[in-house]
């Protein structure tokens, strides 16, 4: 499977890390065996028909922060890479953009123009068009994986697809978000909003600009993405009422009542929305630090809960992985892949 | 809301919609069809074109050149986007006739220049008034299609995300106007989307916004109870239900393609005809509800044609039905009524005179020897009671019945599919408006209902 791989970011190299290392285990397991034919973060781009090395592109860019002086470096980018490439598989790994879905969103299209599938950890196209995108792949017998884009680090995508199937969910609410999780778990200790946040930097969950995680953007899309997939809704970003936590205060006295703030996400007929609520500390979604939590309400089986790290590169890395090898059994019809 | 071509026709046609547009405050998308007319002009121009006859083909692009023009002109507003369009189509024209051949999506291309240009006149004249007005095609507004192209079928949910992104916001302080019957591909390559495409973009556009209604202007007063030349107490229906709708759309006076209906049914989006020439009436009301009566409405097909096979051989034999109808479908035959007695001897089938003609020599041609007779009645008249009413009623189909019954008229065949949303039969040609009329007294039909 030759495979085109946008944005060299965090998550993109640790891509490229696991890439290298499972390279062995992929071929004789699944019989995998993908290669890299283009690569371009944000200023550069190589490509190679034959095949490109990966440990060459991950010192390079670990060494000198891009790919300029590359061998086989060339001048198109973007879109027009993309399209000029052959190959089954595009791997997206740009930043997330809430407000355009760029550049993901061109990227995705070109692909879906030129015949090749696509994998993506990019949650801005899916917030901005996510019914759109999928029918549009389903028309052009594409595939379109995206369990990256949101709980890399628990498999929430696959947990709808595989383990609830055949029931039918009537609400969706979870926290989503592990920086704002962690910055109300730290409240909690009396720091102030604007001391956590300054913490949650410099511990590397929050980045330099922490609009999109504390004003709800980060965990609006998520949403998004899980109420459309596990309760056929046809939700945008546009659809979904946003509060963030932005200079929020928290009541000393909710904490002495055993209750606590959190940023939950919630989906169910009457609507979406994320907001700061307060919940009971024993909710199962009253998580600390930069976990995530989200529960699914079944019509049938009731609750289910389920917790796990937020995803940090390698988890979302590992989540681009398995979509890889799932595509290439839906590809093969190999297994009974939803 | 939405106004038709057949409302289109001189400048004083665009100053009275934009009259009528000016007057409602609510907010607004406006769908417009092309100048009457012109759509076949555009068509026949492109198989001038395809054929390599410049002298006609240059006629006719001069006689659309001037239509527009000249409503331009007597509207006294700035055409530059007009005529850009018109040189535009010029050139394809050019083109055409220089290589002498077509596609489908040349054709489709087009096709959709009419809609394009009248929607410039209207939103041109729009902004020549004072309102903030902008013209869209239905690519640019956000109808997404497959590559069907000549009769493409919009991706539903591309569709809805993409109109509500790129309307929602104009509307703040626009008034958008969108070019009905054309589409783009995932590819860009426009699309249009068949007969009653325009009635089609109103309503995707209307369910996507939840619209509060969808307002098809045109140039009759609604849906009616049975054609006026034949009942002369024949009047509008206020409200019918989305299927009956459907069972209706097939007859009248204007008659629809019922597709448009599909997208306004989850969404519940009400739909509205309504006549531009006589704004003092109602319309029709499409909804979810429907009033109480059994039966709603008359319709009635003229021209008609029933093909019957016959013979021992097909009894008890699997697949003579599909190999009846395989034969009909790859010559594009469309069927109307199919009926078959339980002894299995006999098929018959209700066509258009002319594709009965065909599909009788076919299928003797073909399938002959499977057959032991194949028969054609001409000149029939098929007659349907439509009503969702009279689902689980019984008794219905005695008083359709006993009521052609009392006029003497024989029924030569009949079908009435499960839903029971309508009662079709088939009489004798001369005998097909008395049976509209016996139907139409027998239900009361002419007596205000609500």
């Amino acid at each position: 499977m030759r495979v085109v791989l946008m944005g060299l970011g965090v998550v993109g190299r640790s891509f490229l890390r696991l890439f290298i290392e499972k390279a062995p285990e992929l071929r004789s397991k699944y019989g995998l065996n993908p290669t890299l034919v283009a690569v371009a973060d944000s200023s550069s781009a190589v490509q190679d028909e034959r095949g490109l090395d990966p440990r060459e592109i991950l010192e390079l860019k670990v060494r000198e922060g891009s790919l300029s002086g590359h061998s086989r470096e060339v001048g198109i980018r973007g879109v027009e890479l993309i399209r000029s490439v052959d190959a089954e598989v595009l791997i997206d790994v740009t930043p997330s953009d809430f407000k355009t879905g760029e550049p993901s969103l061109s990227y995705i299209k070109a692909a879906l123009n030129t015949g090749k599938h696509v994998i993506t950890a990019n949650k801005g196209p899916f917030a901005l068009e996510m019914p759109a995108l999928i029918e549009m792949f389903q028309e052009s017998g594409l595939h379109l994986l995206f369990s990256a884009t949101v709980g890399g680090g628990v498999p929430f995508v696959r947990f709808i697809r595989k383990c609830l199937i055949g029931e039918r969910v009537l609400a969706i609410k979870g926290v989503l978000n592990g920086t704002t999780n962690y910055i109300l778990t730290r409240m909690e200790s009396g720091l102030p909003f604007e001391s956590a946040l300054r913490e949650a930097q410099e511990l590397g969950y929050a980045e330099a600009d922490p609009s999109n995680d504390i004003d709800g953007l980060d965990s609006a899309a998520k949403l998004v993405i899980l109420s459309n997939l596990a309760m056929e809704t046809d939700l945008t970003i546009r659809d979904v009422e946003i509060t963030g936590i932005r200079g929020i205060e928290l009541d000393e006295r909710i904490l002495e009542e055993g209750r606590t703030l959190r940023l939950i996400a919630s989906s169910d007929e009457s609507g979406a929305r994320v907001r700061p609520e307060i919940i009971e500390r024993t909710d199962p979604l009253a998580v600390s630090g930069a976990l995530n939590a989200v529960s699914f309400f079944a019509e049938s089986s009731g609750r289910h809960t389920l917790i796990g790290k937020g995803a940090g590169g390698d988890e979302t890395a590992m989540a681009l992985i398995r979509d890889l090898v799932e595509l290439r059994m839906r590809l093969s019809e190999v297994g009974a892949c939803l | 809301m939405k106004f038709g071509g057949s409302i289109l026709e001189g400048s004083r046609d665009f100053i009275e919609i934009s009259d009528y547009i000016m007057e409602q405050n609510e907010r607004k998308v406006i769908v417009i069809s092309a100048i009457k007319g012109v759509t076949d002009s555009l068509l026949k121009l492109h198989n001038l074109a395809a054929s390599g006859d410049e002298v006609n083909a240059s006629r006719v692009l001069s006689d659309l050149e001037e239509v527009h023009l000249r409503i331009c002109e007597e509207l006294g507003i700035r055409c530059e986007d007009v005529r850009k369009d018109l040189n535009k189509l010029e050139r394809i024209v050019r083109g055409m006739l220089y290589l002498g051949e077509s596609t489908p999506r040349i054709r489709d291309l087009i096709a959709s220049f009419g809609e394009n240009l009248s929607g410039k006149i209207l939103a041109g004249l729009l902004r020549e008034r004072g309102v903030n007005s902008r013209f869209l095609t239905g690519g640019e507004a956000g109808i997404v299609t497959d590559e069907c192209y000549g009769n493409a079928n919009p991706l539903i949910k591309a569709t809805r995300v993409y109109l509500r992104t790129r309307l929602l916001p104009l509307l703040e302080d626009t008034v958008p106007v969108v070019a009905g019957f054309s589409g783009v591909t995932m590819l860009g390559k426009i699309t249009t989307l068949g007969r009653g495409g325009s009635d089609l973009t109103a309503v995707l556009i209307g369910s996507s916004l939840s619209a509060r209604e969808v307002c098809l202007w045109t140039d009759v007063d609604g849906l009616m109870t049975a054609d006026p030349k034949v009942v002369r107490d024949a009047r509008v229906l206020k409200n019918v239900s989305y299927s009956e709708a459907i069972e209706m759309a097939h007859f009248g006076a204007k008659r629809m393609n019922p597709r448009f209906l599909e997208p306004a049914i989850p969404t519940k989006t009400p739909i509205r005809i309504r006549n531009f020439r006589n704004r003092g009436c109602e319309g029709t009301l499409i909804s979810e509800s429907s009033s109480g009566s059994v039966v709603r409405a008359i319709g009635m097909k003229k021209g008609v044609s029933i093909l019957t096979v016959r013979g021992a051989r097909m009894v008890g034999r699997p697949g003579i039905a599909h190999m009846f109808f395989k034969v009909l479908g790859e010559s594009h035959i469309n069927v109307g009524m199919i009926s078959q007695s339980i002894s299995e001897s006999d098929i018959s089938v209700l066509l258009d005179s002319k594709a009965a003609e065909r599909a009788r020599g076919l299928v003797e041609a073909r399938l002959g020897t499977l057959f032991r007779e194949v028969l054609i009645e001409r000149d029939c008249a098929a007659v349907a009671a439509i009503g969702s009413g009279m689902r689980g009623t019984p008794g219905v189909a005695a008083r359709v019945f006993r009521a052609v019954a009392e006029r003497g008229i024989n029924v030569k065949m009949i079908a009435q599919g499960s839903s029971e949303l309508s009662i079709s039969f088939v009489v004798n040609g001369s005998d097909g408006e008395e049976a509209v009329r016996a139907l139409h007294e027998e239900f009361e039909l002419s007596k205000i209902e609500d």
